[in-house]
């Protein structure tokens, strides 16, 4: 088979640039540890409150450290529980200083959902069974919204929440 | 592999054929690929 | 040989019958489907609301199903059947096979589309577990696939008995083609039939009570991969194989055609992790395996970029044209068969380089399940496909029906591609700009928890309401063009135009047509991709999830 030398610096230029990128994704993933969210734990999803971190009294924000945040939440058809306030409400924002380092960990008691803040990189798939974990650092200021974005049923549009990094 | 070419060929593809701009065109979709590709790398990394 | 002759010869009445009823149901489907793209833009920029209290998941799970399921599978059976006849013919038992696939697939079809109008089966087209449809949507999805198997193993049979009355000789390039996009969808689509046979069904029908949720995912996504590559493949054929004689050329390299079909055989299935990086329950390394493995599919595109170019430099160049890129300005840009699928062409740039970016790993969390993605596939199926698409059946259809595609008609699809060009341009834009600001796919209207990123969200989606009423102009104008194709357009001969190759091209080597080689490979590389990780999540299953009907509407 004949290859025109033309064809062959393109396709060597574009396979190296391929290389490029697996090498810097690779890098980052394997030596920096930043995979995509991963998380293997399995939970019974017909009992999460089982799950320490999942006992009604754990939901929402905890800081763990100085600067450093867990936000656990349990997520069904069509609404993320992020724990109740002072006055028993319900808790729709979690509020988080600027460079703080938060962890989110979700699950979801009934169907496969989504966690996104949107305009951050916390952006994960919920699955009935498993426990999904992402912990990111909170780089920028601003109000994000926390949207489903996997489709979980007629009401998926009306499941959100808001993160306030000030 | 196997590379023959009938006898009554002028000249061989490559003289025959002229693919500059071929060329040109793709590497230009090279470059569009790997600076959209950094792009949305930084933006991965700026947030 | 020079098919010229035979690009001429329509073809027998009863074959161009059968190959003409997958393409009412394409148009039919495009029409269907178009609307509720349409209603969906309306709903989703807030100012409108459905009538009749329809919900917006139905017409979301309509559009999904029919223009990404039915439409394509129907118009790549049909054209794939007629370039079939064209290369190495039917005979009458093949042909009542192709009957029985088109009847089951339409069958299937009209059982899940039925069942979807009624809400029985908000769940889109993806239909993930343990959402639950009713039974009918998974028996029709069921038939759907198992009708195109009849249609795929027909394919094959035809070109094996060709084979046999031509030793020695090598297959036609079309027919070796629609062999291996034919072999690739049935090495694909056995993954989501195990998930619909022997998981959703019985499931559903409550013979068995709890799914494995990641398994059915899994199963589904080593389809959804290839599913995307079986609707580029014939684009890819008509790119290759039909345009080069529509701009007056010969093929470019038989054999590096050949080359890219078997890359893209071989490394389409063993992707499908790179729609599941963001999941729980898979290992970081196997979907890292599996990126790396995507990113050698890339290669057979950068081939076929490097074709097309040339394809169109050589014709130039033997027009007369020395300038670089005088042969440029004399491609026939008049001539809609060759000006869509070049708008095609150029599409599939920004779609190429964003499912590039799709598929890096941990990036993908940029992205994922962001209307980014939508735009990114109305780039690369809603364009790049479906202007190939069109700019086949611009003279298939008139072919099979025995008219001409006249001057006036010709002008149309001219514009029709050009309202195409820039409505998609609007619209996908804009939902890859929301997607890069967070913006969901799949979602209906909505405020969210409000505050100014929302507020920005909502005009792209205005946006997103005026490129797609564009678009369904373009859908209304090509009804028209097909319906006047079909029926009224003067009758005539129109050319099916198949590209020969140079007198002097170089011999293609027989080794491109060692199927068990390329076969063994392809399944050796889905058996490393998939078999530990599959282990591992079976083994590593949680509890099994009961159906769920209310989410989705259903008492
Ligand atoms: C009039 C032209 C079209 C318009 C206005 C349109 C509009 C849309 C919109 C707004 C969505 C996203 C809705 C959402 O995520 O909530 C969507 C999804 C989709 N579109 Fe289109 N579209 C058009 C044509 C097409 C064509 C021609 C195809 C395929 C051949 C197609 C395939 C799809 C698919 C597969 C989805 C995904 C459905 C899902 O996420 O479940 N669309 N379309
Ligand atoms: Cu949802
Ligand atoms: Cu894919």
């Amino acid at each position: 088979m004949h290859l025109h030398k033309y064809e062959k610096v393109w396709l060597t230029f574009g396979m190296a640039s391929l290389v490029i990128f697996l090498l810097i994704i690779g890098f980052a993933a394997f030596w920096k540890g930043t995979h995509p969210q991963s998380h293997l734990e399995t939970i019974d999803q017909n009992n999460v409150e089982a799950h320490d971190s999942f006992k009604p009294e754990n939901l929402g924000l905890t800081e763990v450290a100085d600067g450093k945040y867990k936000v656990n939440i349990v997520a069904s058809a069509f609404n993320y529980d992020f724990g109740v306030d002072k006055d028993e409400k319900a808790v729709k924002t979690i509020r988080v200083p600027q460079g703080s380092t938060v962890l989110f960990t979700i699950t979801s008691k009934d169907v496969v959902h989504g966690f996104q803040v949107a305009g951050t990189n916390v952006n994960m798939m919920v699955e009935p069974g498993h426990i999904s974990r992402y912990e990111a650092v909170m780089k920028n200021k601003g109000e994000f919204t926390i949207v489903c974005n996997e489709y979980c049923g007629i009401g998926h549009h009306q499941m959100f929440g808001k993160v306030e990094v000030y | 592999m196997a590379k023959k070419q009938k006898s009554n060929t002028v000249a061989s593809p490559e003289e025959s054929s002229n693919l500059k701009g071929t060329f040109i065109m793709v590497m230009i979709l090279g470059v569009l690929m790997v600076s959209a590709w950094f792009g949305a790398y930084w933006l991965f990394i700026s947030r | 040989m020079d098919g010229t002759e035979n690009n001429l010869r329509l073809f027998p009445k009863k074959d161009a019958r059968l190959y003409m009823s997958f393409m009412y149901v394409t148009f039919v489907s495009l029409l269907v489907g178009g609307l509720m793209g349409l209603l969906q833009t309306f709903v989703r920029s807030g100012r409108f609301t459905l009538p009749f209290n329809i919900n917006y998941y139905t017409i979301l799970t309509v559009h999904g199903v029919i223009l990404g399921l039915v439409l394509t599978t129907f118009f790549i059976l049909g054209f794939q059947f007629a370039l079939m006849g064209k290369t190495v013919g039917i005979s009458d038992k093949q042909r009542n096979a192709g009957w029985v696939s088109f009847w089951m697939m339409l069958v299937g079809t009209v059982m899940t589309a039925v069942t979807i109008l009624v809400g029985q089966a908000n769940v889109l087209y993806t239909f993930y577990a343990p959402l639950a449809a009713h039974p009918a949507f998974y028996i029709g999805l069921a038939l759907v696939i198992i009708g195109s198997w009849v249609g795929a193993f027909t394919n094959f049979r035809q070109l094996y008995v060709w084979k046999k009355a031509h030793k020695g000789e090598k297959s036609p390039l079309l027919a070796f083609m629609v062999v291996i996009n034919m072999l690739m969808w049935v090495i694909a689509s056995l993954g989501v039939a195990i998930a619909v046979v022997v998981q959703f069904i019985p499931w559903s029908l409550g013979y068995t009570e709890t799914i494995n949720v990641l398994v059915s995912r899994t199963l589904f996504w080593y389809f959804g991969h290839p599913l995307v590559y079986f609707w580029l493949l014939p684009a890819y054929m008509a790119w290759y194989a039909i345009i080069p004689k529509i701009i007056g050329g010969k093929l470019f390299s038989d054999s590096l055609a050949r080359l890219a079909f078997i890359l893209l055989l071989m490394f389409s299935i063993p992707v499908g992790f790179h729609h599941q990086l963001t999941e729980p329950g898979i290992d970081p390394t196997w979907k890292f395996i599996q990126v790396v493995l995507t990113m050698m599919v890339v290669i057979p595109s950068l081939m076929t970029a490097f074709s097309i170019f040339a394809t169109f430099e050589i014709a130039g160049r033997k027009k007369g044209f020395s300038s670089l890129f005088g042969w440029f300005k004399k491609l026939p840009w008049g001539d809609v068969r060759f000006f869509a699928p070049f708008v095609g062409m150029v599409a599939f740039i920004p779609g190429g380089i964003g499912g590039i970016i799709n598929a890096s790993h941990q990036m993908n969390a940029l992205v994922h399940n962001t209307i980014w993605i939508t735009g990114h596939f109305h780039l690369t199926v809603a364009t790049t496909v479906i202007l190939t698409y069109f700019g086949i059946a611009y003279w298939l259809v008139p072919h099979l029906t025995g008219r001409r595609l006249t001057k006036q008609l010709n002008k149309l699809g001219i514009i029709q591609t050009i309202i195409w060009t820039v409505g998609m341009t609007i619209m996908s834009t804009a939902m890859h700009i929301q997607g890069l600001l967070g913006g969901p796919r799949r979602s209906a209207y909505s405020e969210y928890a409000g505050g100014a990123q929302v507020d920005t969200w909502i005009g792209y989606q205005l946006a997103q309401a005026i490129g797609g009423t564009i678009l369904f102009i373009g859908i209304l104008l090509m009804t028209y063009i097909f319906i006047k194709l079909t029926f009224f357009a003067p009758r005539g001969v129109e050319e099916f135009p198949i590209a020969a190759e140079d007198e002097d091209a170089q011999v293609t080597p027989k080794i491109l047509e060692n199927w068990y080689l390329w076969i063994g490979i392809t399944i050796a590389l889905i058996a490393f991709a998939y078999t530990i990780p599959m282990i591992d999540i079976i083994k590593h299953s949680p509890p099994g999830s009961i159906p769920f009907k209310w989410p989705i509407g259903r008492m």
